[in-house]
């Protein structure tokens, strides 16, 4: 790509090209602050996201070992009469997040009605647990589509930033260097042009 | 032309830049009554705001203040303050931030760094929000 814009060299284009100069700084000073704190949120759930999947990870096997047990001490039977106890199914909301302009799905869970039953106590914590684990996945899938959003929205803002600071603010600076130098070379070439037609109506007075 | 066309892009980015701005703000005790509490953004989508969030700022701010609050607290970003700082205008939104942050406040608005910006948006994802400032 040319270094310079390609213009007709005069005294408004070079207005226009200062304005435009100041435009690009200020959209690039702004879209890096948005880099930044897109960065940031990225990271924020990056690390959300690595804590959820390593608490998932670690409780997901105690649930299955209790299921394991659960089934094998009381048989299936009271674990489809449990299941059947829960007054409200388990519900989820989805809806929109607006992270910074990114838009991310988020999900709300409706907490299930129990019927408390102190029979088997056990079985109890295990429906609590599955729950919350329940709950745990679902933020993990949030954390995990909001990364992936911000993500491509940082590349996205990445590459205008970019674009801006490498390719469009120095070629319109170039160009008005440019200008500049022409504009002085124009001024040169008029006060060389006035010398020598004043030098040339002196001889015409002298002879 | 093509000239033209990067001017009208630029000028573009600066309207698109804060359309994640609330259409309106409501206040934490009526988003406290919503069974499902959301808010209409300029671009025209809802953006839904967590229930724990809004229990948290009701912690801080009791029954008087949260009728005053407006909700999603506007973080003022603008580059002409340095890089990485940012400005809460809100009297009463810096009051309860400057609660949750642990950080001193007397009066006016107040100033935040990008830690605490972070540990803001950690804390306070979706009842706050950010604007820019072309300066």
């Amino acid at each position: 790509m040319s270094s310079l814009l390609r213009v007709r060299p005069t005294k408004i284009e070079l207005i226009r090209l200062r304005k435009r100069l100041a435009l690009a700084k200020k959209v690039h000073r702004i879209l890096r602050e948005r880099l930044t704190i897109l960065v940031n949120e990225f990271l924020l759930k990056v690390r959300e996201a690595f804590t959820l999947r390593r608490k998932i990870s670690t409780n997901i096997i105690s649930v299955y070992n209790k299921a394991f047990l659960l089934y094998s001490a009381y048989g299936e039977n009271i674990v489809n009469y449990y299941s059947v106890n829960t007054k409200k199914k388990l519900k989820a909301i989805v809806g929109l997040e607006n992270i910074m302009g990114v838009k991310t799905v988020t999900v709300r869970l409706e907490e299930p009605e129990y019927i408390e039953t102190t029979v088997i106590k056990d079985l109890d914590i295990f429906r609590k647990e599955c729950v919350d684990i329940i709950k745990d996945i679902i933020e993990l899938g949030k954390a995990e589509k909001a990364i992936d959003a911000l993500g491509r929205e940082i590349l996205k803002t990445k590459r205008k930033v970019n674009a801006l600071e490498y390719t469009l603010i120095p070629q319109i600076w170039n160009t008005i260097r440019y200008l500049r130098m022409k504009f002085e070379e124009r001024e040169r070439e008029e006060k060389a042009r006035l010398k020598r037609v004043k030098a040339l109506l002196e001889r015409r007075r002298g002879e | 032309m093509i000239e033209n066309y990067i001017e009208r892009a630029l000028k573009e980015e600066l309207k698109i830049i804060n359309k994640h701005l609330p259409y309106k703000r409501t206040t934490l005790k009526e988003l406290m009554k919503m069974d499902i509490p959301y808010i209409v953004l300029r671009d025209g989508t809802t953006h839904l705001i967590e229930k724990r969030e809004l229990e948290l700022l009701y912690r801080y701010t009791g029954d008087e203040l949260a009728s005053k609050l407006k909700i999603p607290i506007i973080i003022e970003v603008n580059p002409s303050f340095g890089e990485g700082a940012a400005i809460i205008r809100d009297q009463i939104a810096a009051k309860v931030l400057s609660l949750i942050l642990n950080k001193e406040y007397k009066e006016g608005p107040l100033i935040i760094y990008m830690p605490h910006l972070s540990e803001l948006r950690r804390i306070l994802r979706t009842t706050t929000t950010v604007i820019f400032i072309p300066s």
